[in-house]
């Protein structure tokens, strides 16, 4: 018996599969759930192409067309002749780029300030059970609604306009930033509220003296986040808001007029506009960071 | 931070006058006063009106439980909603799936913990996934729709498109964030390059890896309604039919439903993430 | 001086780093220069001195795992500084490391863990797959029993103490079967118990096998108790070499003389080292030193 040389202890421990080859983890304590998450999630993955409808066209020959559609996209963006065909001037798409971002920025706003005081109920540390669990149960509904369901309510609701388009968005943005942001206020070390609560002082006092100092970093992390998310949200509900806005140049673009140079003017634009904010998060973040650690 | 910053920066806070409470509240007022500003101009440029949206939110619930609360009549639907839903949901799973496979080895070749040693290469890889993470949506669905027609097939492949891009970019932070010390451990003992990927890398990053496919289904299935707006599938399509025809019963019960599935697939994903930490 | 009696030969070794940090003086910032040591087959090394002493850079320029700039390494008989890729991974397989952190993968078993020591010798394919031999799985089995730790054998590595876990990294290192054994402060993160454990097995299996220790040490007592040859670091240069006994308490408080000065460059290469672990070792040297304060 090769296992000779172990102490009993370790002998008894090792444990051999039905070759008789030494094992690298117990069978007894072996965690599955990765595995048998991928196997749920591939099997899912096959019968999903089992059961897909392919259309009629040949799939082969299509693909070929996507990628020189997506090289005439990408290679040759062009608004004027020979390759664009005026159906936008730079003038309109850049004012459209900029109503985008302001409705991007008109949600983040909105949703950062309402979600502060939503995740302050929500957050379990901080509110009581009953109320905590109300508003996350309510925040858990509302994310679970696509945010152009709700765009598409509110046009009819209330009209065609960047009212729509805001709220719509803002539904979404709200939902997410509650999540976020009351779990950030839970991961508060518990003795730094105990101790301003033992020293007399108020709710709005624990709040603004411990709460907000404490997650602040964090709390600006998740608004940033949340405001590239909008803004790809605004990119994509533009077609359907009536709001205007790039995303329904692009619609147009791609829709009406089928011009996939027009429309690659327009993607690059919205490009610039993601890695604008991408980069303007990434440095307020690090230097909000820096200044208050 | 210098050492003669942080000096400047202890002596204020010891010092026992205030100005440094008084530059942290002018400060804080600073930062509120340019939100003002900012939020006004923005209403100005995009001609939103706060007071008009924000007094229009209790009619707009009170249109929405009037009309959108689903009849009898409408739970007819009901299979055929499930079964859109389904798809959708079904859509979502394959494109993360897909998304993942092709997305795993390029975020481990352009991470910076165990990524290649060139860092032009990582670079590349990193601008790559941020490119096809912020073309918009409709553009990928308009694009393919011109080739592969209004199908199913064109809805999973726009939505695997956004997919990868996102995906990666979780990826590439997860593969970022794992500890390094490992790493530097498998190295010193003389592992080569592929060794430390899988038996340190991977085993590191596993968990993570799953909660971002988990969440990645969770909110494709939210994008796949969008596309399928475009693309004339699924929940989405479903939903503009009869929403664009004004029978809004069966669009509130596709709502339900949405709530509903959206729901269980989060409680499923949330508690198999517990289960592999 | 004939190389080739000592199994490790460090000559004039160095390393400066380009000051690209903002605010640093012009030019290169020295974290090691001039150090030059050997080591026999079997010997215990200690080194010792102020954190920022450039110990951590000098373990880790044995190995290359940080490229020196100038002197040289001969090991074996082998002139290393300047080995290839491919090469240095052979030369890595007989010099192990011990980290302070024990840097194992934690969500795999000790027994895994054990077994990445051999990766070194393996295909990649094999050692990529975590495909072992009956024989080395019964190695790593037979190692952990050695440490004390057979019955953990399949515990996941995250489940085990600070103490369990630095022992995994001895079993580990064993793995590969080195000529020798370079740690980093082993037992900085342990409590007084669980270091003296960590030593005790350390000194003993090295001992036993015959494999050379060079271990960085905060801690000045168990360097004096354990050692049989200890270095004394500052600033980067080797201000004494010599047994314990010439370890005098006058040479220990030279070696951590004025080290508030020295920590102006620090931060560069600072470990992770805890502040108030040298202030134990300095307690120590003074109670040596018959309260000389």
């Amino acid at each position: 018996m090769a296992s000779a040389t172990l102490t009993k202890g370790a002998a008894d421990v090792l444990e051999r599969d039905a070759r008789g080859h030494i094992r690298l983890t117990s069978v007894r304590e072996r965690n599955l759930s990765v595995q048998l998450t991928l196997i749920v999630l591939v099997t899912l993955t096959v019968v999903t192409f089992a059961r897909m409808g392919y259309g009629t066209v040949d799939l082969l020959a299509a693909a070929r067309q996507a990628f020189a559609d997506f090289g005439a996209m990408m290679l040759q963006p062009a608004l004027d002749p020979p390759f664009g065909a005026g159906h936008f001037t730079w003038g309109t798409v850049i004012e459209s780029a900029v109503i985008t971002v302001a409705i991007t920025a008109i949600c983040t706003v909105l949703s950062a300030i309402v979600s502060f005081f939503l995740a302050l109920a929500a957050a379990a540390n901080l509110s009581s059970p009953v109320a905590s669990n109300i508003v996350k149960g309510f925040v858990a509904i509302i994310r679970s609604i696509p945010t152009i369901l709700w765009v598409l309510v509110f046009t009819v609701a209330i009209g065609l306009g960047s009212e729509a388009a805001v709220l719509g968005i803002s539904f979404h943005s709200i939902a997410y930033l509650v999540k976020s942001y009351s779990e950030s206020f839970e991961e508060i070390d518990e003795g730094v509220i105990e101790a301003l609560r033992a020293s007399g002082a108020s709710f709005w006092q624990v709040v603004f003296q411990a709460v907000t100092p404490a997650t602040i970093t964090k709390l600006l992390s998740w608004t940033f986040i949340r405001l590239e998310i909008n803004f790809t949200n605004a990119v994509a509900v533009g077609a359907f808001a009536g709001a205007g806005g790039i995303g329904f140049q692009l619609y147009q673009a791609g829709s009406r007029y089928y011009n996939l140079h027009e429309v690659g003017v327009i993607v690059y634009v919205c490009l610039i506009v993601a890695f604008v904010l991408e980069f303007v998060s990434v440095r307020l973040r690090k230097r909000y960071i820096l200044a208050d650690s | 931070m210098s050492a003669a910053q942080a000096a400047a920066r202890t002596s204020d806070a010891a010092a026992p006058d205030l100005s440094w409470f008084r530059r942290r509240q002018a400060r804080t007022l600073a930062v509120l006063v340019a939100i003002v500003v900012l939020f006004q101009l923005c209403s100005l440029i995009c001609n939103f009106s706060l007071g008009y949206a924000v007094s229009s939110i209790p009619a707009a619930f009170v249109w929405m439980f009037q009309n959108f609360v689903p009849t009898v009549e409408s739970l007819a639907n009901l299979p055929m909603v499930v079964e859109q839903t389904v798809s959708t949901a079904l859509d979502s799973v394959a494109a993360t799936v897909i998304a993942a496979v092709c997305g795993i080895a390029f975020s481990v070749l352009g991470s910076s913990s165990i990524g290649v040693e060139c860092a032009p290469v990582r670079g590349v890889i990193r601008a790559i996934a941020s490119i096809f993470r912020n073309i918009p949506m409709i553009a990928w669905a308009l694009l393919l729709l011109l080739s592969f027609k209004q199908n199913e097939f064109t809805g999973f492949l726009a939505l695997f498109l956004t997919t990868f891009g996102q995906l990666m970019r979780f990826f590439l932070d997860t593969f970022d964030e794992i500890p390094t010390g490992p790493v530097e451990a498998l190295r010193s003992c003389g592992a080569s390059y592929w060794q430390v990927v899988f038996q340190a890398g991977l085993p590191l990053a596993v968990a993570d890896l799953m909660s971002w496919m988990l969440y990645m289904v969770e909110t494709n299935i939210r994008s796949a309604t969008l596309i399928g707006l475009l693309t004339g599938t699924g929940i989405g399509f479903v939903f503009n039919l009869y929403y664009t025809s004004f029978r809004y019963d069966t669009a509130g019960l596709v709502i339900v439903v949405t709530i509903v599935f959206v729901l269980v697939i989060e409680a499923i994903s949330n508690a198999a993430r517990r289960s592999m930490i | 001086m004939s190389t080739s009696n000592h199994l490790l030969v460090i000559d004039d070794l160095g390393k400066s780093y380009e000051a690209r940090r903002r605010g640093t003086a012009e030019g290169t910032a020295s974290a090691l220069s001039g150090v030059s040591f050997t080591a026999d087959p079997g010997e215990f090394i200690t080194v010792i001195g102020p954190s920022g002493a450039g110990k951590s850079t000098l373990l880790r320029s044995i190995n290359r795992l940080i490229e020196p700039t100038e002197g040289t390494i001969t090991f074996d008989g082998r002139d290393i500084t300047h080995l290839g890729r491919g090469k240095l991974r052979e030369v890595h397989r007989e010099i192990a490391m011990i980290f302070q952190n024990y840097n194992l993968v934690y969500r795999l078993t000790a027994i895994q863990n054990v077994l990445h020591g051999r990766l070194g010798y393996k295909n990649a394919l094999a050692g990529s797959l975590g495909l072992y031999t009956e024989e080395e799985k019964l190695r790593a089995f037979e190692l952990l029993d050695e440490v004390g730790l057979g019955e953990f054998a399949y515990r996941r590595a995250d489940q085990l103490s600070g103490g369990q876990k630095q022992r995994v990294g001895i079993a580990r290192s064993l793995m590969q079967e080195p000529k020798i054994m370079l740690c980093d402060e082993p037992i900085a993160s342990l409590d007084p118990k669980s270091s003296r454990m960590v030593m005790e097995t350390l000194q003993r299996l090295t001992r036993q096998r015959g494999i050379t220790c060079i271990v960085n040490l905060h801690q000045v007592d168990f360097a004096l108790e354990y050692s049989d040859r200890i270095i004394g670091l500052r600033a980067g240069q080797k201000v004494f070499e010599g047994t314990p006994d010439e370890a005098t308490p006058q040479v220990i408080r030279s070696i951590y003389e004025g080290q508030m000065d020295e920590v102006v460059d620090v931060s560069i290469n600072a470990p992770a080292a805890i502040p108030t672990l040298v202030g134990e070792g300095m307690a120590v040297s003074a109670e040596a030193a018959g309260g000389a304060r």
